[in-house]
């Protein structure tokens, strides 16, 4: 079932900017009301896609890449996910985990928050865990520099 | 602060496909925009829960145990978190976190795979384990199983995308 929500007069859109007060949306799934251009209190999201280049730094062992979403908020949440190839064969999360008791980390971690439209994400230093289908978790590395594929995921 | 941006021209709104202006929602919370009988979907993000449960697709809860879950949010870019609680209800909820111990035990919930429409679920041999209010994890208490006689725990699976 479809609810309508609004109807628009005439039967073709004015642009956006155009000077009439109207609703319209963006690609990344917001959607705006002018004249002022206020953000409705939606949700948005941005993809990376899979990458071996987060952020144009190649995914290896501590790396740190900065992801710029452009979602205007710090009010988010991030998953990261990790595949063989750019077609996402194979797709995981990746999951974080610190190992006080040997300093091992690894997965992935959200480091920092520097504004509302980028975040920082860490690989770790060993790795990343994964789960066996008995459910051992294991660790595994990046793999050879620029060769694992990543794909972040914001919303919010 | 309100305001009303878009009005309707009459009191009751055209039908979709009618050849106005518009904008509609489905039942999945997809908006769309219609420009005369045509129309897309605008990229909003949407939103799917399990609610409680000990079962997934078939499947009890339990250590080391691997669940299908069908979302059908019909996107491969999602965010998920894995919740226990206490009952039905989602008493004293907790999210569920991966944790590997110096006992070498296996804690917490992973996503082994996806596809558009589903994600396989994978849970850890040892079942999940969580913080004391000091702050304190421990291997001997309070690391409940999944679904063992007398420890039976709820699950939510949290997707959006």
């Amino acid at each position: 079932m479809s609810v309508i929500i609004l109807t628009n007069q005439p039967d073709a859109p004015d642009d956006a900017g155009s000077g009439k007060s109207q609703l319209y949306a963006t690609s990344d799934g917001k959607i705006l009301q002018q004249s002022d251009d206020a953000t409705l209190a939606t949700v948005g999201k941005y993809s990376t896609g899979w990458t071996t280049h987060l952020g144009g730094v190649s995914a290896t062992a501590g790396s740190l890449h900065t992801i710029t979403h452009n979602l205007g908020t710090t009010d988010t949440t991030v998953s990261v996910w990790t595949a063989d190839d750019a077609s996402g064969t194979n797709p995981k999360k990746v999951e974080q985990i610190q190992m006080v008791f040997n300093s091992y980390s690894l997965g992935a971690f959200v480091r920092y928050v520097p504004d509302i439209n980028s975040i920082r994400i860490g690989l770790g230093q060993h790795g990343r865990p994964e789960m066996s289908s008995d459910g051992l978790i294991n660790f595994t590395g990046w793999g050879h520099v620029g060769t694992r594929y990543l794909k972040v995921v914001v919303i919010g | 602060m309100s305001r009303l941006i878009l009005t309707n021209e009459a009191s009751t709104p055209g039908s979709v496909g009618s050849g106005k202006t518009q904008l509609y929602a489905t039942s999945d919370g997809k908006i769309h925009q219609q420009t005369g009988t045509s129309s897309t979907a605008i990229a909003t993000v949407s939103k799917y829960s399990t609610g409680w449960l000990t079962t997934f697709g078939g499947v009890s809860a339990a250590s080391g145990s691997t669940h299908t879950i069908t979302h059908n949010l019909g996107t491969t870019d999602i965010t998920v978190s894995v919740w226990t609680a206490e009952d039905s209800s989602g008493t004293n909820p907790k999210r569920v976190e991966a944790i590997y111990s110096s006992a070498s035990k296996s804690y917490g919930a992973f996503i082994l795979d996806n596809d558009a429409n589903s994600l396989v679920l994978q849970l850890g041999k040892d079942g999940h384990n969580t913080m004391s209010s000091g702050g304190y994890m421990s291997d001997a208490a309070g690391s409940p199983g999944w679904s063992e006689a007398g420890d039976t725990q709820y699950l939510k699976v949290l997707v959006m995308g």
